[in-house]
């Protein structure tokens, strides 16, 4: 049995959450996916996987327009968590924006590893996988 | 000659008789107290004294005992320590046998203050270049002193009479005027103190002050004296001065400048007649203290217009401020105000001079012209925004349909994923139709509303509104209360304010507190030339900090969610700025929330 490749999915489009875990699974890997609606499950899903002592996901697919706390809230409010390895945690923005504004403000931040444009391509998410497995 | 009937002691000059050997036989008081001598001063020798008197002195002695009288100048005799001392004498020989022993009668006086003083007026004289003259009628002589002469570039040789005189002053007013006063002063005795031109002798003009008072005798002017002073330079600096003045004058007269001048030590405060112009107060109503100034600031203004005034005056020279005053019509005016401190050897600040003038159509300008440039940027952030918010949405649906047909075009997906990728894909589009018709219903706002405005009655929509939403207030348990009297008008679209009021309502409902009976409260505000609309709930509340930018704004995407506040709110800003109104909000989250809705009212309700 290979290794678990854990990732984890942020965006309230429950259009995307489909796409992204079906072209997940058609990858054919070990994989454990999370998926929260928006920024402020995501904080608390991840607190609660260090509570539980559970491993951090390795890949996490961020998307920037959501309600209750978008994601650029969520990259600050990561920042100021107290978690354990959340340095190890690759993340992705995966936005709809093509304004490069956005683009130069995510890749400004350390914590992000890169942005994408959606739709997401299999190839592509091959090779963010391959970077982790 | 020695008046021997009086003992010469007592004699009221200087006086001695020394003998052949110039021994002193005999000395008066005085002559013995300018030396420092016993009042007796016998068996002592004039020739001690060598050293502390000038030698012409001692010569005019020696020719004294050769029987030849001598009277001398004032000699000047510098001593050892550079001091100076004048001395005047007349010496005679005296008969033999008069006054016991002596042969010698000298009167020596120490005129040194005599002729400090006459040193003194000289050089004031001469560096108030003053020159006198005296115009003897009897005898029909005229006399220049030195400095007259001088003053008239003249030779010291020149020999003036009354008509050469009086042709070197300037001709027209001044000549004309000096032969008047010369006549009148002749013939009534009335002096003269006047400023007029001369022309030099070398063709130069120059200002004098001539002053001349005639002498009568039995009605009948026999002399007249007088002075001349050249004051060419402090008459051109005076006139340059008043020139100056005037063209200031003229300028300020031009420009509405007002000048004051406050009296720092004595509390007044002068204005010219430009100022009440400028302030809009009238003479009787200032009371020319500092005070009187302070008081007409704009109460917004006073604290920091007086604390800065306070601080030049103790530190600073020059005083450069803009501020507001209330005139007495109530009407705020922009006045520019900038002077200067004047201080005292000491350092100590005396008075403070300057100029004010007002600045309102100037501040007016600049006002509209920032409010056009706010305008000009806000509209262009956001339609920046707008276009970007356009193709976020757009392309979110549109790679949601990408990505959806990409999987029903493989064969790797299972029949149940294939049905929930078709049920996906009825959803995306959809979507992207709800987009694309907000999308419309947006840009519509931005290009009809000028279309539709009318006189619209607040009272009446917020009613109308409330009854329609009636149903939704029962069955969520919210209390509505309307304070809003009908026949508040605005000017508006009937669709756009009932919309906005609409979406207000609900949200209050929709955001309540579920721990508290639910209000919602509104009410007007009634201002110069708009009326703002209130609508208050009890509600959860937003936290502006985190959420206040993106409140109005198109952030969200139009993905259909219970609790987004979504495209509702950009709407609604969208309708209340398409009719030249604002929309703001304050609120705490578990408190409520205020949103204040400002229309224009229409022009003939200006109040």
């Amino acid at each position: 049995m290979s290794k678990v490749l854990r990732t984890a999915i942020v965006d309230d489009d429950p259009i995307v959450v489909f796409g992204m875990k079906l072209m997940l699974k058609q990858l054919g890997l070990n994989l454990e996916t999370h998926v929260w609606n928006n920024g402020q499950d995501a904080l608390e899903g991840l607190m609660d996987l260090v509570h539980k002592e559970e491993p951090l996901p390795d890949v996490l697919f961020l998307d920037l327009t959501m309600p209750v706390m978008d994601g650029w809230d969520f990259l600050e409010a990561l920042k100021k968590a107290p978690m354990p390895g959340k340095e190890d945690i690759k993340i992705y923005v995966l936005s709809s924006s093509i304004n490069p504004v956005d683009k130069e403000r995510a890749l400004n931040k350390k914590q992000v590893a890169d942005f994408i444009s959606k739709p997401i391509k299999e190839e592509r998410l091959k090779e963010i996988l391959s970077l982790v497995s | 000659m020695v008046n021997t009937s009086i003992p010469l002691y007592d004699a009221p000059f200087a006086v001695a008789i020394l003998d052949k050997d110039l021994n002193f036989t005999a000395i008066s008081h005085m002559l013995a107290r300018t030396f420092n001598l016993d009042d007796s001063a016998r068996g002592t020798s004039f020739l001690d004294l060598q050293d502390r008197l000038p030698r012409e002195l001692y010569i005019d002695l020696h020719l004294a005992k050769e029987g030849i009288s001598s009277k001398s100048e004032p000699v000047k005799f510098i001593h050892p320590d550079g001091e100076a001392d004048w001395y005047q004498w007349k010496i005679n020989p005296l008969q033999n046998g008069q006054e016991g022993k002596g042969v010698i009668m000298m009167i020596l006086e120490k005129v040194t203050r005599r002729m400090l003083a006459e040193d003194l007026l000289l050089r004031a004289q001469r560096m108030a270049r003053v020159g006198s003259w005296v115009v003897d009628l009897k005898k029909n002589t005229i006399y220049w002193s030195e400095m007259t002469k001088e003053i008239h570039e003249v030779p010291k040789d020149f020999v003036p009479n009354l008509e050469t005189g009086i042709n070197f002053y300037k001709e027209g007013f001044s000549r004309d005027t000096i032969t008047r006063l010369v006549n009148e002063g002749i013939e009534k005795g009335t002096p003269w103190d006047t400023e007029l031109i001369l022309v030099t002798q070398k063709d130069r003009e120059i200002w004098v002050r001539a002053i001349g008072e005639p002498e009568m005798v039995n009605g009948q002017c026999v002399r007249i004296t007088g002075t001349f002073q050249d004051i060419d330079t402090r008459k051109r600096a005076e006139l340059e001065v008043i020139r100056i003045k005037e063209r200031h004058e003229i300028a300020a007269n031009a420009a509405n400048v007002g000048i004051w001048d406050f009296d720092i030590v004595n509390n007044t405060l002068e204005w010219d007649d430009n100022m009440y112009k400028v302030y809009g107060l009238p003479k009787d109503k200032f009371a020319g203290v500092y005070e009187a100034w302070a008081a007409t600031v704009h109460p917004e203004d006073k604290e920091w217009t007086s604390a800065y005034v306070q601080e030049t005056i103790a530190k600073g020279n020059r005083l450069e401020m803009n501020f507001r005053i209330l005139t007495q019509d109530k009407e705020v005016r922009w006045i520019r105000s900038e002077g200067s401190v004047v201080r005292d050897t000491k350092g100590n600040p005396v008075k403070m001079i300057g100029a004010n003038w007002d600045i309102t159509p100037q501040k007016n300008a600049e006002a509209e012209m920032q409010s056009l440039l706010n305008t000009t940027t806000y509209q262009n952030e956001s339609l920046l925004n707008f276009a970007h918010i356009v193709s976020h949405n757009m392309r979110s649906h549109g790679s949601n349909l990408s990505m959806l047909t990409d999987f029903l075009l493989e064969d790797r997906i299972s029949e149940e994923e294939k049905q929930s990728a078709l049920q996906m894909l009825k959803k995306a589009s959809d979507g992207l139709n709800d987009t694309i018709a907000h999308l419309n219903e947006v840009v519509q706002i931005k290009t009809e509303a000028e279309k539709k405005m009318t006189i619209l009655d607040l009272g009446d929509i917020v009613h109308k509104v409330g009854q329609s939403l009636e149903a939704l207030f029962t069955s969520n348990g919210v209390t509505l209360k309307i304070d809003v009297p009908k026949g508040s008008l605005v000017m508006g679209v009937m669709a756009y304010v009932e919309s906005a009021v609409l979406n207000l309502m609900t949200n209050a409902v929709k955001y309540k507190d579920p721990d508290k009976s639910a209000q919602i409260h509104i009410t007007t505000e009634s201002r110069s030339k708009r009326v703002v609309l209130h609508i208050e709930d009890n509600g959860l509340g937003i936290d502006l900090k985190k959420h206040g930018e993106k409140l109005f704004g198109m952030y969200k995407t139009f993905h259909q969610h219970a609790e987004s506040r979504g495209i509702g709110l950009f709407i609604t800003r969208n309708q209340i700025e398409s009719m030249g109104g604002t929309i703001v909000v304050s609120s705490k989250p578990g408190k409520g929330s205020i949103f204040s809705i400002t229309l224009k009212k229409p022009e003939q309700v200006d109040e």
